[in-house]
């Protein structure tokens, strides 16, 4: 039953991740992207994680990619739908994917790894909300703080270089 | 095994019950709007007009279904879909009566208990206006749809911070994410709008602002943009969205009883499961109450308003009220 599971979600996430970058329109490429957040985030739940799920459903599906849907919709969408779909560099990018491909396959079949298990969560049970925030806030309480100023600087940054000053603007 | 069955026991039940729940609900707004404004309301069909929902559901499934011609065919399908079934997804999460203990162990009145239920809330509220963003895009072009539904994704991104900041004061307090702790933990002490009457407040602001509602009804404004995101859309397709709106705003009235108002605890006559029903639903069906009352009495907001009360006002006062909650949890403070 959890293979079952198990299959159809990974399924679910191979096949968005694929629409994503196949769709020749940029709003169905959106869609796809939404169904690969949600199919990972019910991956998630399968490794009895439930609160990484919840906070993948919200910050990527429910906030980065409203936010990529609202530039777009700022967008002429005459040039968003003539677009070219590959730039000329994809061979790049090819190349890395089957290297990376190859790569896991190969340590797949050189640990065994053991194709009943699919989806069966063997380290984590219960519920973890509650030991999320104690290690986040009590062992790496100062790496978190850090990573928080440091995102706060890349906040700032982003609105000093694009905010011109009103007379600049004119 | 059994868990499975009682679940879908319990989603067929919710279902039915949230079909009629939105048909009724039609009625009483136009009944409550009427008599507001001096009118009389639906009378004709059935006592006091009671079956006219049911004469106009069975009139919109037989209309007319035009697409029209520019229209991206299954983004235009899939935006209605996408937003009902979201709405319901919300409703999963939410107790509609208290727990019983029975000889099994407890029985939930939610189609499931999970530990993150708060969370879900906002999972598929943000997943939720990706149906009103795909009815604007899938429009073909038209030029109110896509202002309504740009209104909406920016309107939801804005205050979806303040609810989850205006909830978190209740979470700290009571040390969880579940709803039936969460109302457990305010037997104890009084209910939390008693603690936080400002995050009680911005979170009233917000859930109009949310379930986009008058004064905040920016995506379907009527006199500004003729019915925003939908207007392309006939026949029942167009109804599944006033549906689903329907929907979110009872589980935010909901949420809002659960949170700050002590769910089914009362200040007399508590204890028992009769007791707990009648009060927790006298609390929601003020709130759901509440929402028409402000429909038949408020002005619409202007956007920039919105943007700036959003903005400008109430995110710096709940992210204080949370410093302020901190605070007064971790000094141990009197009543906390």
């Amino acid at each position: 039953m959890t293979q079952i599971v198990f299959f159809i979600l990974s399924l679910g996430t191979i096949i968005g991740a694929l629409g994503t970058i196949l769709c020749k329109n940029a709003y169905y490429s959106a869609m796809w992207m939404i169904s690969t957040f949600v199919s990972m985030a019910g991956l998630f739940v399968m490794l009895n994680a439930p609160f990484v799920a919840m906070l993948q459903i919200i910050v990527y599906a429910g906030a980065i990619a409203i936010l990529i849907l609202f530039v777009m919709m700022l967008m002429d969408r005459r040039v968003l739908n003539n677009k070219e779909r590959f730039n000329p560099q994809y061979f790049w990018g090819i190349i890395l994917g089957v290297g990376l491909f190859s790569d896991l396959a190969v340590l797949a079949f050189k640990f065994r790894i053991n194709i009943t298990n699919a989806g069966k969560s063997l380290t984590l049970h219960g519920s973890n909300t509650k030991m999320v925030g104690d290690v986040l806030f009590k062992h790496y309480l100062f790496p978190f703080e850090i990573i928080a100023i440091i995102l706060l600087i890349a906040l700032i940054g982003a609105i000093v270089l694009t905010k011109k000053d009103e007379e600049e603007a004119r | 095994m059994m868990v499975v069955i009682w679940g879908v026991v319990k989603f067929i039940v919710l279902l039915v019950l949230l079909s009629v729940y939105v048909l009724f609900m039609t009625w009483f707004d136009r009944k409550v709007i009427a008599r507001m404004q001096n009118r009389v309301g639906p009378k004709l069909i059935g006592f006091h007009g009671l079956w006219q929902p049911l004469a106009d559901t069975i009139k919109s499934f037989w209309k007319e279904d035009s697409i029209p011609r520019g229209s991206y065919r299954f983004l235009f399908w899939l935006a209605p879909i996408i937003f009902t079934t979201c709405a319901f997804a919300i409703s999963f999460v939410v107790p509609f009566a208290p727990p019983i203990k029975i000889a099994g162990g407890v029985l939930h009145f939610s189609v499931v208990n999970i530990n993150v239920a708060v969370l879900f809330v906002f999972a598929f509220l943000g997943l939720a206006s990706f149906g009103v963003l795909f009815a604007g895009i899938a429009s073909g072009g038209s030029k109110y749809p896509y202002i309504g539904s740009q209104r909406e994704g920016a309107q939801m991104i804005s205050y979806e911070i303040i609810l989850a900041l205006t909830l978190l004061n209740p979470i700290l307090m009571s040390q969880s994410l579940n709803f039936e702790t969460i109302v457990a933990a305010q037997t104890h002490h009084l209910w939390y709008a008693f603690y936080q009457p400002v995050a009680f407040v911005c979170y009233l602001i917000a859930m109009f602002a949310v379930s986009a509602k008058v004064p905040f009804d920016l995506p379907e404004a009527e006199s500004e943009i003729c019915c925003g995101y939908f207007v392309e859309y006939s026949g029942m397709k167009m109804g599944l969205f006033p549906f689903a709106q329907y929907i979110v705003l009872l589980v935010m009235s909901a949420i809002m009883v659960l949170m700050f108002l002590g769910g089914w605890t009362g200040p007399f006559w508590s204890g028992g499961f009769i007791a707990g029903f009648i009060w927790y639903w006298v609390k929601v069906a003020f709130f759901v109450f509440l929402f028409t009352w402000a429909w038949g009495t408020l002005p619409r907001y202007r956007y920039d308003q919105l943007m700036d009360i959003g903005w400008k006002i109430l995110l710096p006062i709940s992210v204080l009220n949370i410093f302020w909650t901190g605070f007064a949890l971790s000094a141990h403070l009197p009543f906390f």
